[in-house]
């Protein structure tokens, strides 16, 4: 009798062992499944951008426990064609928690096209932050679709407490440096145009202010950043070719200024719930913005 | 004033310090002394741990271990402290937690002479991790109530089921019984993430399996 019941709990363990409900901790569940996604996807996009003169991506963000609309954005946009990559914008998770970037990352990867991701603040909580760069990748990266230059700034400052420069400038004069030397010795493709994503955009309470102009100083030094006369209009949907473009989430609502009256101007984005996601268009005569609900 | 504070002085030395009291009398009546020592150390003894039990997974550690006690009329009620340890693996860094646990058994249903099956476990515990990059309260660097709960602490909700062993009397050893339990828990951040139809109950459900001996 009593090998019977030994046998059987000894084939309950082995059957409950095939399943991958054993969780250690929820700040440290095993992370399964595809890792590093940032410059995997990134190599995608610069592969498939390729000679483009026209790019145009989707910018979603602030999808932390909103999965069901995260869903449908996912689904909305694959159901167009003309997207070439997409932007989650930060906040992923809500607590940091391992499970809830997996959640996430497994919704995004039913896109057709491929996408990367800012880091926000919530993605810094307990063990978030480098759950974030298991899954995603640096928090910091720059790369070419077609003539354009993408940048994505970790700008969370107020998660890092100065262990970690935040905003990063030595990344940041180190992608100007690489642009400079490209454009010298490709005459024939030149980058024109530069857009910055961010999950917090300067000035606001995750920002380090403190260097909020010092940022601006760097980045208007970009293809496509550097300071014009500020023509945008509120009503008009088309930008000029001068007009520098910045994209950020974290504010849960559409917002629009020209912070440092340069001609820059931040897109604050919606956040996910609002059931919104934000298509940009970069073409010759600049950028073209719709917001699109799904 | 002074005359009630001694009167009060010698009373709290007389509480405190009953041995006195004995020490004076003890030639006149030894048994008072052993008596209260005998008593002194059964209300002792009913303080040392009933259990002791070593778990794996479970949501507070990939292996705890610790001691709890059973009571209540039917044992229906049991309490445990267990000392977790998660190693780095997918981390920065490995990891020490410390849980407590209430659980509620309500039925014992004997098989036979030696086998017992608990049908159902309820229990709650809380299970704090130790790390820099956890917090119980936000830092100050926050405005007020910013993210609202805590990085360090968790509640969890469990249930489950237990299946306890006698060991015959001449074959025992350190232990009268063996209890083999698992149990499904979910933690109150995950409760909240469940807000929503993608993810069910079965994606936030986490399980531990342990091993528990009786005293």
């Amino acid at each position: 009798m009593r090998f019977r019941w030994f046998t059987v709990i000894i084939m309950t363990v082995l059957l409950l062992g095939g399943c991958d409900a054993f969780d250690y901790h929820p700040y440290s569940d095993e992370i399964s499944g595809m890792t590093d996604i940032n410059p995997k996807n990134i190599a995608i996009i610069e592969q498939l951008c390729k000679g483009k003169n026209e790019i145009k991506f989707a910018f979603l963000t602030d999808t932390q426990r909103h999965y069901d609309e995260t869903l449908d954005a996912v689904r909305h946009i694959n159901q167009r064609d003309d997207i070439d990559f997409v932007v989650n914008g930060g906040d992923v998770s809500d607590f940091g928690m391992v499970k809830e970037f997996l959640w996430i990352r497994d919704i995004m990867n039913r896109l057709d096209v491929p996408y990367i991701t800012l880091i926000g603040n919530h993605d810094c909580l307990g063990s978030g932050e480098h759950t974030f760069h298991k899954v995603f990748g640096s928090s910091n990266f720059g790369f070419m679709a077609g003539n354009k230059f993408i940048m994505g700034l970790n700008t969370v400052a107020l998660e890092y407490d100065y262990s970690e420069p935040v905003p990063d400038f030595g990344f940041i004069r180190n992608q100007l440096l690489t642009i400079n030397e490209w454009n010298s010795t490709h005459p024939e493709q030149q980058i024109e145009q530069t857009v910055v994503l961010m999950h917090a955009r300067p000035y606001n309470d995750v920002f380090n202010n403190n260097v909020a102009t010092i940022f601006n100083k760097f980045v208007d030094q970009f293809p496509g950043l550097t300071p014009a006369a500020p023509t945008f209009d509120s009503g008009a949907l088309k930008g000029s070719k001068r007009n520098g473009l910045c994209i950020n989430g974290h504010g849960h609502n559409y917002h629009v200024e020209d912070t440092f009256n340069n001609g820059i101007l931040y897109h604050q984005i919606p956040n996910i719930a609002e059931r919104v996601y934000m298509v940009f268009t970069l073409n010759e005569n600049g950028y073209e913005y719709e917001m699109v609900s799904f | 004033m002074k005359w009630f504070l001694s009167n009060i002085s010698i009373a709290i030395a007389l509480l405190l310090c009953p041995q006195l009291m004995t020490a004076q009398t003890s030639e006149k009546n030894s048994d008072f002394y052993s008596d209260f020592t005998k008593q002194r150390h059964e209300k002792w003894a009913s303080y040392i741990p009933d259990t002791f039990s070593i778990q794996y997974a479970g949501g507070i550690g990939m292996f705890s271990a610790g001691v709890g006690w059973r009571y209540g009329q039917n044992e229906q009620w049991g309490t445990y402290i267990l000392g977790g340890f998660l190693p780095k693996r997918e981390m920065e860094h490995s990891h020490v937690t410390f849980t407590i646990k209430q659980q509620y058994t309500p039925w014992h249903i004997p098989i036979n002479n030696s086998i017992e099956i608990e049908p159902l476990n309820c229990s709650f515990f809380a299970n704090t991790i130790f790390g820099e990059e956890f917090w119980m309260t936000e830092p100050d660097k926050y405005p007020t109530r910013y993210y609202g709960f805590s990085t360090k602490l968790r509640f969890n909700l469990g249930i489950g089921q237990s299946i306890n062993f006698d060991i015959i009397p001449e074959k025992r050893r350190r232990s009268r019984m063996v209890s083999l339990y698992y149990e499904l828990s979910v933690c109150e951040l995950n409760i909240v993430n469940m807000f929503n139809r993608y993810i069910g109950l079965d994606d936030v459900v986490c399980l531990g399996v342990g091993i528990r001996y009786y005293r």
